[in-house]
């Protein structure tokens, strides 16, 4: 797949993790695409009055006034190959952190995640654009960020300006496009590292009407093609035409897990 | 000696935070996690620190094209808007040159020898730490947004930004070594001593950047003072003055205690008075380096597993 002509990075990444899951009595080596994630906790450190300041640090570094604030607590679930899965929830029920987790962009305090294969995340598009760059340079940067090499991102050039339709702007800096115009680029990129894992952040409200329909179609074409998706939005409707499969997180716990279509009812309806 | 002792209860204060810290992560939860790449975890710690090392080198070896994206950035962002790019950059030295050179001859009649090229031996070299030490201070805080939602090796900002300094050092150098030739100085026989001083100074000015790059977004005041305390560090080191001009007492004091010190000796050493390094010294730096380096890529890589929640 696309990881075949690969380097390193996340497929470097992805071998180490699948050796020690299979070690766990995960069925020996899981194919390429699964997530699986098990009894997953994550905290963040709630500070009171958080002063950063040397002074407070030598003051009372030994009571340092924060408490645990646990965003997930014991999530199990495991996503196989090729399937959709959406994620919803309420306001700080730990949705992003679920899937920065996943991406590896923060580490679990306790319990595993291992995924297969290489991953890309759409949690922000267009990271580490430079403003007084041109899009040209930037999309070379961004590419690297999400783990292409100069080669793969010289190769898929023409289709992602071609995606993005900012071809007369290219060569211009990106502080002179608009927000839109922004996110394009950025999304762009993002859906051509062909990954076999797709992980979305409420991102896909990109662009104007005609963008936005276009991003659905490239997401849906990614599916068909067998690349697993993880999918956090609000828009219910987006995610029952998305996802095979929801799951429901209510402060850090799975809440209701299941068909696309019942979850999302179920969640809609929800009592307090 | 109050001043010390608050000194040194600061450092204290500094390494307890930070080991307190770590210790506390672990204690406080069952790490499992299937990555070996993770300093600290419990049955990472039963390994061999060298292998961990090595596990996360070469995973840092595989993101060199992101590494060589971000100094590509940063030396076009530098020099995109000015017509004169690069030469902005001797600008700096070559200013506090002619400054320095005014004071040194006019003023107090020091009567070094070729002044400019004395000073530029040892400026250079501190330009390069000085401005290191002060970007990486602020580069993670600068990048949190990036970190906050992609995953990389962490080291890869701080890198970035010694990179691109590195190269703006070699390119200071070439000129330095035009001028040097012009005046009649045939440094080229100790040219393997100035790349190895080079190679030393990286790893010295490495270790401390990535140190303070990660320990900003835990302590932010460090923004502030590292530019402070890098400026009292320029005046310890004998960079506008030679080093012969301090008493005997407090030399070997200022050359042991402070490693920029003997570096910067090297590159003049060389350069300046044409002669061949004592051992001791070299054999001190290189220590004193790859110390340096082991000690803040270590402090780095146990800050930087929490990076992403603090930043
Ligand atoms: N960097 C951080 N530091 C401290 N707390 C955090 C941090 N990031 C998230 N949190 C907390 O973790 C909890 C879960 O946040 P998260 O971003 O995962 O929610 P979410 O489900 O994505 O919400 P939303 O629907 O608003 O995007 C929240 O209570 C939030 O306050
Ligand atoms: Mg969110």
């Amino acid at each position: 797949m696309g990881g075949a002509g690969g380097r390193g990075g996340q497929n470097a990444m992805a071998g180490v993790c699948g050796a020690v899951g299979g070690a766990e009595g995960a069925g020996g080596g899981a194919a390429v695409g699964t997530i699986d994630i098990r009894d997953l906790w994550e905290h963040y450190r709630l500070y009171h009055d958080r002063t950063h300041s040397l002074k407070e640090v030598l003051v009372r570094f030994r009571r340092a006034r924060y408490e645990n604030l646990w965003a997930l607590q014991g999530v199990t679930m495991r996503v196989e190959p090729g399937e959709a899965v959406g994620v919803i929830g309420a306001n700080g029920s730990g949705k992003s952190t679920l899937l920065k987790c996943v991406a590896r962009v923060i580490e679990p305090s306790r319990g595993t995640v291992s995924v297969r294969g290489r991953v890309s995340a759409l949690l922000e598009l267009g990271a580490g654009f430079h403003p007084d760059l041109t899009g040209r340079e930037n999309v070379f940067i961004n590419g690297a960020m999400l783990g292409m090499t100069r080669r793969e991102v010289r190769a898929r050039f023409d289709e992602i300006v071609g995606f993005s339709e900012l071809e007369q702007f290219i060569d211009s800096p990106v502080r002179t496009y608009s927000s839109g115009m922004y996110m394009r680029l950025g999304f762009s990129v993002a859906v051509h590292v062909d990954p076999d894992v797709l992980l979305v952040d409420e991102v896909l409200a990109v662009g104007d009407e005609q963008f936005q329909a276009k991003c659905r179609a490239r997401i849906a074409a990614m599916k068909a093609r067998g690349v697993t998706i993880l999918f956090v939005s609000h828009d219910l409707p987006r995610v029952q035409e998305v996802c095979d499969r929801v799951v429901w997180l209510d402060r850090g716990v799975v809440r209701a897990e299941g068909a696309s279509a019942e979850v999302v009812q179920e969640y809609a309806g929800r009592s307090e | 000696m109050p001043a010390v002792c608050r000194l040194g209860s600061v450092a204290r204060g500094l390494l307890f935070y930070v080991r307190g810290h770590s210790r506390r992560g672990r204690a406080s939860a069952i790490i499992r996690r299937d990555d070996p790449l993770r300093m600290g975890a419990p049955e990472g710690r039963r390994r061999r620190g060298a292998e961990m090392m090595i596990a996360r080198l070469r995973e840092l070896y595989s993101f060199r094209e992101l590494l060589w994206a971000l100094v590509v950035r940063e030396l076009k962002v530098k020099y995109k808007n000015s017509a004169l790019g690069f030469f902005w950059s001797l600008l700096n030295p070559v200013v506090t040159m002619l400054v320095f050179t005014f004071v040194f001859s006019f003023v107090f009649r020091a009567g070094i020898e070729h002044f400019p090229l004395f000073f530029l031996a040892g400026m250079l070299p501190w330009n390069f730490f000085a401005l290191s030490l002060n970007r990486a201070t602020t580069s993670m805080i600068e990048n949190a947004n990036l970190i906050k939602k992609v995953y990389f090796p962490r080291e890869v900002i701080p890198l970035s930004i010694l990179i691109t300094n590195l190269i703006n050092f070699g390119l200071e150098l070439v000129v330095l070594f035009a001028f040097l030739l012009a005046w009649g100085y045939f440094f080229l026989p100790y040219l393997p001593v100035v790349l190895l001083a080079a190679a030393l100074l990286f790893l010295f000015t490495g270790g401390v950047a990535m140190f303070l790059s990660a320990a900003a977004v835990y302590f932010r005041d460090l923004q502030q003072l590292v530019p402070l305390g890098v400026m009292i560090w320029f005046y310890g080191t004998a960079v506008i003055y030679p080093l012969e001009f301090i008493p005997a007492s407090v030399r070997a004091i200022l050359m042991y205690g402070n490693p920029m010190n003997p570096l910067i000796s090297l590159f003049r050493g060389s350069l300046y008075g044409l002669s061949w390094p004592k051992w001791h010294v070299l054999v001190y730096c290189a220590v004193a380096a790859v110390a340096a380096f082991a000690l803040g890529y270590g402090l780095f890589a146990r800050m930087a597993r929490n990076l992403a929640k603090e930043v």
